[in-house]
């Protein structure tokens, strides 16, 4: 799926080939995280609960094809480059078939929420005496390590119980109104990246000692440690800024700020000097402002001159053009620029394709479906895969007959129990 | 920072230990990535211009030290555990202790702009052949790599650009309001992480083959890769989220309390919690209308009728109380939280993700732990962040290879 820049510098092999990665997890956090372990050459088998399986595959929207078979487009995004196998982990054979792969496997990945495995009698204890070498990742709202237990150890958490527990919601949104959160699923879509990068570190101190470990991943504090202007700067000030700084940084013309244009808004950033704001006021005809009051060519005025001065006076000129327009207009003058992209944008971007960032993996439904790679160009390693999401329970003879160490007759017993 | 030990385990050490990155980065995608790196263990040294150095010792807010000079906060928060030399790499002295240290160095990390280390004449070609198992990623708003250019290659990038073009900024916000940005560096931190990723894949396939390469990291391309809603989304039906409250896919209700905001999640098929909470705020009457269990209603509904009649209650509560009862009806909570709340929080406190790095006055200073809690090995460090050019000496003449009087010479030019 990546382009090739040289084809012959392109050889070597994905980093993770031959780590297999048990991927017990289901909705957005755990299936990221497992997908970037994939892209990156891992084998990643899914462990789904029989018929309902990952939570994703109900969710809407689904693409029908001609047959009527549905299929849920959250899942596909999330899910490519991964086997499948379905287990009741409460039935025996089952789980002994489960740790006959836990003992046969590198990575166990779970977003079953606090203590779940635990109760399964396959707590972490469990799992290293089947398989001292196993890296157990488990990644939870507020963490799930027993010495490190604090009074939200137990909520439930989500997308955007996270969002705002972690502080991101406070500093967004306009002032006086609600706190915002972004609109689609940060809050577990950063923690799954933290997570893939935990297992990593967990795989380097195992080729040192050996041993794996319990790598315990909680939302929670990764959404938290992306608070570097606001935290960093509340351990001086003593204030908790919330929208107001949201509404600072845009204002002062030095972080950026957004300007409206004909079909969408832009984001305007890079005031470096008077002679870029100049250069901007006579691009919109008005250098007759800056002769008039010099605030007009400052770097920090005050927001309330930003807010009711500056950017109207842009406005009125950005505002009658399209928004590339616009965005092509000031970077000319050398501002950094962005235009405040919608799906439909990121769906056809141009530099998205020539980066290889867009994979066809097919809607197993025998369409086609794109969905964005993992974004990181290692430029001498082949191109990651670009394999389909797995149908429920695709790889359950493959895997379970032989890794899981089912006969053909315990495999279609449980089939029939429907146990797998 | 790690959770307490494991009565049987002994600890072991950070998983990055014996690892040199060289981490010519400035401001915050490259510094916490750089961080990330020196948490987990490694040595990194950062490359800073002589004078002025990071830019983010700049920025404000300024810690005062006890001789009236001044420190950045911004710059303490992602700067711990490294060590700093200053050199000016347009001098052939510097040069040529930089090439020594690329030598014996693991990783060279770089975030000065597409192609600003070629005119330096350090494009990765070179890079390689000083050492060939020399992992190089550079982090920049559209990728550097010359068979991966676009139409955006040469645009210059900061954190409002990326979360903008990343498709962030158009799904946040309100429609009164226009989208809006998350007030944080966002745009530099994310990315900062997927970084980090990309060069421990790039290590794992050096230990496999012995060869180092080029990590290209575009800032854009990590900041789309989180679109994992609202891509698949209009992949399918061509609808595209915007900043409509209506658009969200479930019911996900901030509500107001006496004090702040909470926020309600996981409120389909939940009759039991709905009717718990109706009947907690007195509208037991609500639960004959199966609108208000949230059954066949959309959007509009919840903020026209369920959000004001639940407000009616709660804005006379203080949010964590009112976040408390709600979890308690069984929904998924959380409160709107400010840093003032998160410096404070018991939960972070008891899970060790603060951790106090120092002023480099001799004051404390602290900073939000890295989130990678490896259960079996050692805590992470707690040094503070270098001063301009601290290690020169120690770096410079040992593993940059200079004389002493080499290094007070680049020293009295402004060259290091």
């Amino acid at each position: 799926m990546s382009v090739n820049s040289d084809a012959s510098q392109n050889t070597l092999p994905l980093p993770l080939r031959g780590i297999r990665a048990l991927d017990a997890t289901h909705i957005v956090a755990g299936p990221f995280c497992s997908l970037i372990l994939a892209d990156m050459g891992a084998e990643v088998i899914k462990i789904e609960r029989p018929r309902t399986g990952d939570a994703a595959r109900g969710r809407m929207p689904f693409i029908t094809n001609s047959d009527g078979q549905q299929v849920s487009s959250r899942y596909l995004g999330i899910n490519r480059n991964k086997k499948s196998v379905t287990l009741d982990l409460r039935n025996a054979v089952c789980k002994t078939a489960f740790e006959n792969l836990v003992a046969n496997s590198d990575v166990l990945l779970d977003n079953w929420g606090p203590g779940a495995f635990r109760r399964l009698g396959l707590g972490y204890d469990r799992l290293r005496d089947i398989n001292p070498r196993l890296i157990y990742a488990e990644i939870t709202g507020y963490g799930d390590a027993d010495g490190a237990r604090g009074p939200y150890s137990d909520w439930p958490a989500n997308n955007l119980a996270i969002q705002a527990m972690a502080g991101w919601m406070d500093v967004t949104g306009a002032p006086g109104g609600p706190p915002q959160a972004v609109g689609d699923n940060i809050g577990d879509s950063v923690p799954g990246v933290w997570a893939a990068l935990g297992i990593v570190l967990a795989l380097e101190t195992r080729r040192q000692t050996g041993v794996g470990q319990h790598l315990d991943v909680a939302m929670y504090e990764c959404m938290v440690s992306h608070l570097i202007s606001n935290m960093n700067a509340y351990q001086v000030t003593g204030q908790a800024a919330g929208q107001l700084s949201g509404r600072t940084r845009q204002a002062s013309l030095g972080p950026g700020l957004a300007l409206r244009s004909a079909d969408g808004y832009v984001v305007m950033a890079g005031v470096r000097s008077p002679q870029r704001l100049a250069a901007l006021w006579e691009l919109v005809g008005r250098s007759d402002l800056p002769e008039r009051d010099e605030r007009y060519l400052q770097q920090f005025p005050d927001a309330d001159f930003v807010f009711e001065q500056v950017i109207p006076a842009i406005e009125e000129w950005s505002s009658q053009r399209p928004k590339w327009e616009v965005a092509g207009r000031l970077t000319e003058l050398g501002f950094s620029m962005g235009v405040a992209q919608n799906v439909s944008d990121l769906a056809d971007c141009p530099q998205l394709r020539a980066r290889g960032m867009y994979v066809d993996t097919g809607d197993t439904l025998g369409g086609t479906f794109r969905s964005l790679a993992t974004p990181i160009r290692l430029n001498s390693c082949e191109p990651a895969g670009a394999g389909a999401p797995p149908t429920l329970g695709q790889h359950n003879a493959e895997i379970l007959g032989t890794l899981g160490g089912l006969t053909a007759e315990q495999l279609a017993d449980l089939e029939a129990e429907g146990a797998v | 920072m790690t959770a307490q030990p494991q009565p049987n385990h002994e600890l072991r050490p950070l998983p990055l230990e014996g690892l040199r990155v060289l981490d010519a980065t400035h401001i915050v995608a490259g510094p916490f990535c750089a961080m990330i790196l020196a948490d987990m263990g490694a040595e990194v040294i950062k490359i800073e211009r002589p004078g002025r150095g990071d830019q983010a010792r700049l920025n404000h807010p300024f810690i005062e030290g006890p001789d009236g000079s001044q420190v950045s906060a911004r710059y303490l928060g992602v700067n711990r555990n490294k060590k700093s030399v200053s050199l000016d790499l347009r001098d052939s002295v510097a040069k040529r202790a930089f090439e020594n240290m690329l030598r014996v160095s693991d990783v060279l990390l770089d975030n000065w702009g597409p192609g600003a280390m070629g005119r330096l004449g350090y494009p990765y070609a070179r890079l390689s052949e000083i050492n060939p198992g020399l992992v190089y990623a550079s982090i920049s708003g559209y990728g550097d790599s010359d068979g991966r250019r676009g139409p955006y290659s040469d645009w210059p990038a900061n954190n409002p650009c990326v979360q903008g073009m990343g498709g962030w900024m158009v799904t946040t916000g309100t429609p009164e309001s226009g989208p809006q940005m998350v007030g944080d560096n966002m745009g530099d931190s994310v990315p900062a992480v997927w970084t980090a990723l990309g060069v421990m894949m790039a290590l794992e396939s050096r230990r496999k083959t012995g060869l180092g390469q080029h990590v290209d990291m575009a800032m854009y391309d990590c900041m789309a890769a989180h679109t994992t809603s609202s891509m698949p989304l209009y992949q399918t039906n061509g609808q595209i989220t915007t900043t409509a409250r209506e658009n969200m896919f479930s019911a996900q209700l901030t509500l107001r309390a006496s004090d702040g905001y909470v926020v309600l999640a996981g409120a389909g098929n939940a009759d039991d919690k709905w009717r718990a909470m109706w009947n907690l705020i007195g509208r037991p009457e609500l639960v004959e209308d199966p609108r208000y269990l949230g059954r066949g209603v959309s959007g509009p509904f919840y903020f026209s009728n369920i959000v004001p009649a639940i407000e009616e209650w709660s804005q006379h509560i203080p949010k964590r109380e009112l976040n408390q009862h709600l979890l308690d009806c069984g929904f998924s909570m959380g409160i709107v939280q400010d840093s003032a709340d998160l410096d404070n929080c018991p939960h972070l406190e008891a899970r060790n993700m603060f951790i106090d790095s120092g002023d480099t006055y001799g004051g404390s200073f602290r900073t939000v732990n890295t989130p990678i809690q490896l259960t079996g090995c050692v805590d992470t460090p707690a040094n503070p962040p270098p001063t301009l050019g601290q290690h020169n000496h120690d770096v410079l003449c040992d593993i940059g290879g200079l004389t002493p009087d080499e290094l007070a010479q680049l020293q009295a030019e402004g060259k290091a």
